[in-house]
């Protein structure tokens, strides 16, 4: 049999074969069925809005509650970061050789010995401290400036205990190169909020 | 027929599709009584599952119920029906579609007309192979076979030529040839 007997073969049968289901022809109940869908849709339409509406809304509060959160982590860190440099200035105020007078490089090699032990335990302990979520990056940048400036100052002092001379070239050079590590890493404090922590790192005195 | 806007009289009746002396719903009606069952049977070729097939039918016809008032050529209803009917034909097949390629969203309906029906094995072949015709093709051939219009009238209904009418009807057919080949 070719292929276009058999499809008339089938429709064939198929016109027999279909019988509607009793209530094919209450269109009415049809209507109302689709009525009621198009009232589902629009429900669960308006109820997805207003999901969407809620979601939103938490998500602004979320974010204020974070920005609130995040505002009240930074005042505290700045107020312990700033007592630790508070205490390490305290140190090395105590410490500080005598301003008046010549200073020997054996002086100011004690001088600046004991700074760095005082400097060195607070950036240690700013480390130590969790900084602000938000503020991660900020306080890391931060407390790198006073790793360098830390490096810078005891490449002075090396230099000082090696040449005891401060007024050679090569001291100054020290000297330069640790003022402007210092300098940033003051900024950097600063610019945080940091007013005691940026004078920690006393460029050398005479 | 039964409920809503459509007359309740069960006994509107006669051959006249359009005439004066109906009103509009007795006129859908008539419509209904002497064509849902054709209408029906060829849904339900196209789309295999009887369930859904009367409820395309039915939309078809509240459809034709909403434009009754401004449709300017009411002579025309029965063409509206047939291409309303495969309008929601398409839609449903994309439908499912969308079923098969989430299967978590929700079970297809599995009731099949073979299920429901008779069909010889022959027959099952034939049909199968229909089902994997392109669309245009498939509806030329249900059209031209099942409802035996002629080629003009389904050109009308698909809103094509005629002679694209042709091309699909003659690749139709080649391609159900080829499916009963391949799968005999």
């Amino acid at each position: 049999m070719i292929a276009e007997e058999r499809l008339r073969d089938l429709m064939a049968a198929c016109r027999e074969a279909v019988v509607p289901s009793p209530g094919f022809d209450d269109l009415g109940r049809r209507a109302k069925r689709k009525e009621r869908q198009r009232w589902v849709r629009a429900i669960a339409a308006a109820a997805a809005a207003v999901a969407v509406a809620g979601a939103t809304v938490a998500v602004v509060e979320r974010g204020a509650s974070t920005t609130a959160a995040s505002t009240q982590a930074r005042h505290e860190f700045i107020a312990q970061a700033n007592q630790i440099c508070d205490r390490a200035i305290g140190q090395v105020e105590a410490r500080r050789a005598p301003l008046l007078g010549p200073v020997s490089p054996d002086v100011l090699a004690r001088d600046f010995a004991g700074q760095t032990s005082a400097d060195e335990a607070a950036i240690a302990a700013l480390h130590a401290l969790p900084p602000p979520p938000s503020d991660r990056v900020t306080v890391t940048t931060m407390l790198g400036h006073f790793d360098a400036a830390m490096g810078a100052s005891l490449v002075v002092t090396a230099v000082a205990d090696a040449i005891g001379d401060t007024n050679s070239a090569s001291y100054t050079e020290a000297l330069g190169a640790a003022s402007q590590q210092i300098g940033a890493a003051s900024k950097a404090a600063l610019d945080y909020g940091l007013a005691r922590c940026a004078q920690l790192i006393y460029p050398p005195h005479f | 027929m039964r409920g809503g806007g459509w007359a309740t009289s069960e006994d509107v009746a006669g051959p006249d599709l359009i005439g004066p002396v109906y009103v509009a719903e007795d006129e859908l009606d008539v419509l209904f009584r002497r064509h849902s069952r054709a209408l029906l049977g060829m849904v339900w070729v196209m789309l295999g599952d009887l369930g859904v097939a009367e409820e395309v039918v039915q939309d078809a016809f509240l459809s034709l119920q909403r434009a009754w008032p401004t449709m300017r050529d009411q002579s025309r209803a029965l063409g509206y029906l047939r291409a309303t009917s495969l309008n929601l034909v398409r839609a449903r097949l994309r439908h499912r579609l969308v079923v098969l390629r989430h299967p978590l969203a929700r079970p297809l309906d599995t009731a099949s007309a073979e299920d429901a029906v008779m069909l010889s094995e022959d027959r099952r072949e034939v049909w199968a192979a229909l089902r994997r015709l392109p669309e245009r093709q498939r509806e030329c051939l249900v059209l031209r076979y099942f409802a035996e219009m002629t080629e003009q009238d389904i050109a009308s209904t698909l809103r094509i030529s005629p002679n694209s009418v042709r091309t699909h009807l003659r690749r139709g057919m080649a391609g159900l040839e080829a499916g009963l080949e391949v799968r005999p």
